[in-house]
């Protein structure tokens, strides 16, 4: 008696951060399923999305790849969160959005209302986070002595997007069985009841799978050209929808890299500043109803001179167009679309690679069996990645209410218009109290009430308690703060000299 | 402060070492850097594990002398109460540094012999003397040179055996509580990871010897009662 030893197959169409994370994901978890991955030879990937969150950690463990050799492939270096400047004022403010949670969250002490008796002394994130100290002083999150992906405190990395991809496509293709096929996909063929059955390619015939995923970013071949899935932009909401980018190198090899990323409020946008351990990435990211790339660009390089560095005045700046938005269904019938394909928000708070993340491995952990778990899969999916879009709306629109700008008619137009109820709702509330646990639905919210906390209190934002009063227990709390900063200021070397360190001696597993 | 010079025998010619050890003499360390090449001589007196180097998070061999800051459990009086001392105790005060000569037009490092001047061994009246009236080496400076000599490959052997326990996941943290106290930072072999070894590994971690020194670190452990026992005396 022969077993039936028909594997299922997932066809991944596109590269790029997007294909390889979630084949990464797929090959290292799901050995059940055959993944291949199609990837066109002439499709440049669009290389930014160069922060990552925490989870990194924890996906690049289950894909299997080893930190020092991520670090090293990857040019990166370590991010503690991300740090806002002139965002409440035009000038002269700023405050962290740090990674690790505020004292006292994880109990549930509300540690917000003492804090605001005592504001005028210490801002948010410094009251309530060590790392605020560390990302302060340029400090790395860890010691040399802190095996793989371990640390004093919460992190992520700044990255190399396109090394990044390189590495993944090498690890996936090496050590995971992933089977690479470099060819353009020309058309996209249908089976019954509006399954997709294969795609044909330029030069190695049909690809068949029983599902298939669709990584070729803002086109959208399968999902958007194929299915014809609406594009819901939200335009309207964040009007950033161009961004130059430049990379510029380090002003010499020991100067330091800042291990959160910057984040400067401008006229149109903001500036984003990804320090690595090679260069920095700087981008302006803006809305062209108010600004065009040639002013950008002007803007982008007096940021660059200001901050003491060089850049060549023929050096070439990459101009990206996107349209701020999400797909209206990201599962359709057999295939799923993660990465740009599905969506894409201005690059504040870094949602894109957290969001490839969180798609594939629910998709690893919801591979449907049957057509019939395919539907209620899709529908679930769908229900939940909306539900994720719609809060980094809110929480990417939050950072906008708050200001008190009102220098351009860009930042009157983001603060006041379009703020979604579920926003305004929310922050009704917060006037009243701070935001605690139970004020967000899900279990598995992409920005938890602490991240809420973080912006809210470091721009400035005023929630009326009675009587703010500091128990023997909250200042215990606040001291602990002060304790483990100053541990880590003795202890934590910085992130250049760590990054140096482990290019030589690597990270030890244990 | 280290006071670091090059030895010579004009600027150093009158100098003596202390050769006998004490807290006085800077010998209180809780723990001593070894080197596999002494596990055979330290396994029946001394527990050895691994720890992490601050700087770099390289593994080290160390020998634990004591569980409190500064404690060094085998210093009586002004004796050390050991038949073998880790070579990197037996150093003291000298180290070795690495100077910059020319070879070939070429600037290379070279390995030379160092003296802390600022170390309490070292004077001008007690001890031994390091150089003869006629500026030759006395016999107690050449046997430091083979020390320092010795240590110098040590570190090698140390890289490479360490790399191979790492390399074949060999490595775990040490669990040790005192009493109410625990001991952080200190690492030992994964005995179910090496009973588990393919039959490959088990061979070529044999044909290095290190599988010999793996076994001596495990002997080792037995005296870490003996050095409870000291505590308690």
């Amino acid at each position: 008696m022969s077993h039936n030893t028909y594997t299922k197959r997932i066809l991944i169409v596109g590269g790029g951060s997007a294909g390889w994370l979630t084949a990464g994901l797929l090959a290292s978890q799901r050995r059940d399923w055959q993944v291949t991955l199609v990837e066109s030879k002439h499709i440049a990937t669009i290389g930014v999305g160069e922060g990552t969150w925490p989870t990194m950690r924890t996906t690049l463990q289950k894909i299997g790849i080893n930190e020092d050799e991520f670090m090293h492939q990857c040019e990166a270096s370590f991010k503690q969160g991300s740090e806002f400047i002139n965002w409440a004022k035009s000038e002269g403010h700023r405050y962290y959005h740090p990674f690790s949670l505020p004292v006292g969250y994880t109990e549930q002490v509300d540690i917000v209302s003492p804090w605001l008796g005592i504001k005028d002394k210490v801002d948010f994130a410094h009251a309530s986070c060590a790392q605020s100290y560390w990302c302060d002083r340029a400090l790395a999150p860890k010691t040399a002595s802190d095996p793989q992906y371990q640390g004093r405190a919460n992190y992520g990395y700044h990255l190399n997007a396109d090394k990044f991809a390189q590495l993944l496509k090498q690890h996936c293709t090496t050590k995971l069985g992933v089977t690479l096929i470099l060819d353009d996909v020309i058309s996209v063929n249908g089976a019954t009841e509006g399954y997709i059955s294969s795609v044909s390619t330029r030069d190695n015939g049909e690809l068949a799978a029983e599902l298939f995923v669709d990584c070729t970013g803002s086109r959208a071949l399968l999902l958007g050209e194929h299915y014809g899935v609406q594009w819901l932009s939200k335009k309207h909401i964040l009007k950033n929808d161009r961004a130059v980018a430049l990379q510029v190198s380090h002003n010499t090899l020991q100067c330091e890299v800042a291990s959160c990323t910057k984040s400067t409020a401008q006229a149109y946008g903001w500036i984003w500043d990804i320090a690595l351990k090679s260069r920095r990435g700087i981008g302006y990211t803006f809305a062209s109803e108010y600004c065009d790339f040639e002013k950008a660009s002007k803007q982008l390089r007096q940021y660059i001179n200001d901050q003491g560095l060089y850049v060549h005045q023929e050096a070439q700046v990459k101009e990206i167009t996107f349209n701020p938005g999400y797909r209206e269904q990201f599962w359709h019938k057999n295939c799923v679309a993660i990465g740009m394909s599905a969506g894409f928000i201005e690059p504040l708070e870094a949602s894109a690679l957290v969001m490839i993340e969180l798609g594939a491995q629910y998709l690893c952990d919801n591979l449907p069996e049957s057509d019939n778990m395919m539907d209620v899969v899709a529908q679930r999916y769908n229900d939940k990645f909306k539900y994720h879009w719609a809060r980094i709306i809110d929480f990417l629109k939050l950072h906008y209410v708050l200001s008190e700008r009102d220098d351009t008619p860009y930042w009157q137009s983001m603060k006041s218009d379009q703020v979604p109820q579920s926003l305004t709702n929310l922050m009704t509330l917060w006037r009243h109290r701070p935001p605690k646990h139970g004020d967000l639905d899900h279990i598995d919210e992409v920005f938890s009430s602490a991240s809420y906390q973080y912006v809210l209190y470091g721009m400035g934002f005023n929630t009326l308690v009675d009587n703010p009063s500091i128990t023997p227990h909250i200042n215990s709390l606040f001291k602990q703060v002060t304790q483990v900063a100053q541990q880590g200021l003795d202890a934590q070397p910085t992130n250049r000299t760590l990054l140096d360190n482990i290019a030589k001696y690597g990270i030890a597993k244990v | 402060m280290s006071q670091e010079q090059l030895l010579d025998n004009i600027t150093h010619k009158d100098i003596k070492v202390i050769t006998s050890y004490s807290a006085q003499l800077g010998d209180s360390v809780s723990v001593a850097r070894v080197f596999p090449s002494e596990y055979a001589q330290l396994q029946s007196e001394y527990p050895i594990f691994f720890k992490k180097d601050a700087a770099t998070g390289q593994f080290q061999s160390v020998v634990l002398l004591g569980f409190n800051d500064k404690e060094n459990l085998y210093l009586q009086d002004d004796k050390w109460d050991a038949d073998y001392i880790p070579l990197s105790i037996q150093r003291q005060p000298f180290l070795i540094g690495f100077i910059e000569k020319q070879k070939n037009g070429i600037p290379v490092q070279e390995p030379a012999v160092h003296i802390d001047m600022a170390h309490p061994k070292v004077n001008t009246t007690h001890g031994e003397p390091l150089f003869t009236s006629q500026g030759g080496m006395t016999e107690y400076l050449q046997k430091v040179n083979s020390i320092l000599l010795s240590i110098h490959h040590g570190h090698e052997d140390n890289q490479a055996f360490l790399n191979d326990l790492v390399d074949h996941n060999l490595l775990e943290s040490a669990l040790i509580n005192i009493g109410t106290q625990q001991l952080n930072g200190l690492y030992t072999i994964n005995e179910d990871a090496l009973n588990s070894l393919a039959d490959e590994a088990v061979l070529t971690l044999n044909k290095k010897g290190y599988l010999q020194h793996i076994y001596m670190v495990l002997a080792s452990l037995g005296q870490l009662r003996s050095l409870i026992n000291k505590k308690s005396r």
